[in-house]
């Protein structure tokens, strides 16, 4: 479907926990191909392996067998110091609990990944968060503590780190499960537009209403792609956040 | 992460947690404060000591006869007859870096003027008795080398002596007392020189010591000889012609090795010093203890703060924190913590030692030395203490960091 080199290719990924006679076999034999410009949801029961190929494909967790290969390199035996500067440079991270500093401001908290590149000064750190945040909407809220912050607002301080380091890939781990639906909308539309500007997601959910933003739905059932398939007409985030407040005004 | 964002980090996270970190810190302060405050009481009573034996004159050479078994029975020190008269003349011709000497005789006797007496030692020396004990008169004069040698009954008296056997210390110089009954003439009383080490250095009368050998105490022979140099540098080889002429000419009359002493003031001193030193150090060593207390204090702490903060590390490692990065930050927090503390330990020892001083009467000094080194253990502490627990951090999986509650 696409002539291009994929940006993430697992081949014949398999991930085992606690080898032995007592072994679980979280994933087995994954193919899979992402290309630049696709927005994927990662769906599944509990246990079918969409968080550990989530974390293989982050470079959080490396495979048992089987390659994977980023951007055309193989990342599947490289050491933890090396995974952890591929975190730093290609990756943007979204949790489900937000996962910011407590007591900290937005804009420190924006500015974490940024402090790990040795590359990077204070006064780029700065600017790159503070375009982060504009980014999401917060610019007014810079300067305020994490605990001062509403939920949503919480997690868009987060969406803002994952994007403040330009990240190939922004992988988010069931980023609305904490969130109400009209929140969920924000942070979907937000999703939309990176995507729209380029960027690639690899999004972690059980929320069929949360899919339907996305391109293309990834299922899987016992370690085990059981469907693959291209979403074609998306759901438009925004418009829906607009439809919900609307009905609310009525 | 640039140094700047690591100590700012340490700052925040002691902050956070403003009344643990200070009761963490206090075994820090406690243990750098109490060895700060015993160095500076142990150094402050060296010094004391010091001063005390200046006072009796740092460049005295003491020369006592030894221990002397005759036929099995031992000879009380007072009785031994090895040191005469002579070995002080010997001493003064041969030894080109002695430049006061004498020979001397004591004894303690009942002194009486009229209804008034007192019991006193009665020193019989020459005249450079008084420049090698640094006494210099308040009143009257000194007997010279004359006076002795026609065993004139003259003699110097202490201000203490002057006091209790005189009521108009005008009159005193002139008159007449009685020394075992001989009378003596009073001729000078000297300077004040107060106590060193609890003796009263002013109860004391000097006569010439021919008079007081000859007539009162009926020997031949001296119990010390005191010598003295120009300064202190000379010494030690002072002593060495001292040491070296005894043994050539005594060995020559009595054909076996002379049992003899030769002290030095500074030797002294050196023996007082090692002492207090020895005991210094003690102190210092017990207080240490509560130092290393502290240092497992901030192990503790640093542990429960790693837990705690489990999902934090876990972030830092997803957003690509190097493993040696994450060991940094809390080997500097527990650096920053273990050196806040020895800050203000080093203040409270400060203020130890002062009070110790103004309300103890214990005189105490806070040296520098003593400050790094407190300085210097805590920083020592917060690094042994603190690179378990952060290297515990470091260690930790990201994944199941994450997951922490």
């Amino acid at each position: 479907m696409n002539s291009q080199t994929p940006v993430i290719r697992a081949e014949g990924i398999t991930r085992i926990f606690n080898p032995g006679p007592n072994e679980v076999r979280a994933l087995s034999n994954i193919n899979l191909d992402i290309y630049s410009g696709e927005f994927v949801s990662l769906m599944g029961s509990s246990g079918s392996g969409k968080s550990t190929l989530l974390n293989i494909l982050g470079c959080l967790d490396q495979p048992t067998s089987g390659r994977y290969m980023l951007d055309g390199e193989d990342v599947s035996q490289l050491s933890q110091s090396a995974l952890s500067t591929i975190r730093n440079r290609k990756f943007g991270f979204v949790f489900q609990s937000y996962n910011l500093l407590p007591k900290t401001t937005a804009l420190e908290n924006v500015e974490l990944p940024l402090m790990y590149n040795p590359e990077i000064s204070l006064k780029q750190r700065r600017e790159k968060a503070i375009t982060a945040l504009t980014k999401v909407g917060l610019k007014d809220r810079i300067m305020h503590k994490t605990n001062e912050l509403s939920g949503g607002q919480q997690q868009r301080v987060a969406i803002a780190r994952a994007l403040v380091n330009d990240p190939v890939v922004i992988f988010a781990d069931e980023p609305t499960g904490n969130l109400d639906t009209k929140t969920s909308y924000q942070v979907m539309e937000y999703f939309q537009e990176l995507n729209a500007s380029g960027k690639l997601l690899v999004m972690v959910t059980h929320e069929p209403d949360i899919v339907a933003f996305t391109n293309r739905k990834i299922t899987l059932q016992d370690g085990k792609i059981l469907e693959d398939t291209p979403i074609s007409t998306p759901k438009n985030a925004k418009a829906c956040y607009q439809e919900l407040v609307s009905n609310e005004d009525h | 992460m640039k140094t700047i964002d690591l100590i700012k980090s340490a700052f925040r996270s002691i902050n956070r947690n403003r009344t643990r970190s200070l009761l963490t810190m206090l075994g820090i302060i406690i243990g750098v404060g109490s060895v700060i405050a015993m160095m500076a009481i142990g150094r402050g009573s060296e010094d004391s000591i010091k001063s005390e034996l200046g006072k009796l004159g740092t460049n005295m050479i003491i020369i006592s006869p030894g221990p002397d078994n005759r036929g099995g029975v031992r000879i009380d020190e007072a009785n031994i007859d090895i040191l005469k008269e002579k070995d002080a003349a010997a001493i003064i011709d041969n030894c080109p870096s002695v430049k006061y000497i004498t020979p001397v005789v004591q004894s303690r006797t009942q002194v009486v003027n009229g209804s008034s007496n007192t019991r006193t030692t009665v020193v019989g020396a020459y005249r450079d008795y008084f420049i090698i004990n640094n006494y210099n008169t308040m009143r009257g004069q000194l007997f010279d080398e004359t006076t002795g040698r026609s065993l004139q009954k003259v003699c110097v008296i202490g201000k203490t002596v002057a006091d209790e056997l005189f009521e108009n210390q005008d009159e005193v110089v002139g008159k007449i007392i009685r020394l075992d009954k001989i009378p003596f003439r009073i001729i000078g009383v000297l300077e004040e020189k107060g106590r060193t080490f609890g003796v009263d250095r002013d109860k004391i009368i000097v006569a010439p010591f021919q008079t007081i050998q000859k007539r009162m105490l009926g020997v031949t022979y001296a119990h010390q000889i005191l010598a003295s140099t120009d300064s202190e540098d000379q010494v030690e080889s002072a002593k060495n012609e001292i040491s070296n002429l005894f043994v050539n000419e005594l060995k020559k009359e009595s054909g076996g090795e002379p049992q003899f002493n030769i002290q030095t003031q500074k030797e002294l001193m050196e023996i007082m010093g090692s002492i207090t030193g020895v005991l210094t150090l003690l102190l210092a060593a017990i207080a240490s203890i509560s130092l290393l207390v502290g240092g497992i204090g901030i192990m503790n702490i640093m542990l429960v703060s790693v837990t705690e903060r489990t999902k934090e590390i876990g972030l830092r490692l997803a957003v690509g924190a190097p493993a040696r990065i994450i060991l940094l930050q809390f080997l500097i927090e527990s650096i920053v913590l273990s050196l806040i503390g020895g800050l203000i330990g080093v203040v409270l020892g400060y203020v130890m030692a002062e009070i110790a001083s103004d309300s103890l009467g214990i005189k105490s000094i806070v040296t520098l030395n003593s400050i790094i080194l407190a300085f210097g253990f805590s920083f020592f502490v917060g690094v042994v203490f603190g690179f378990f627990p952060a290297r515990k951090a470091a260690r930790l999986n990201p994944i199941q960091a994450l997951r922490h509650e």
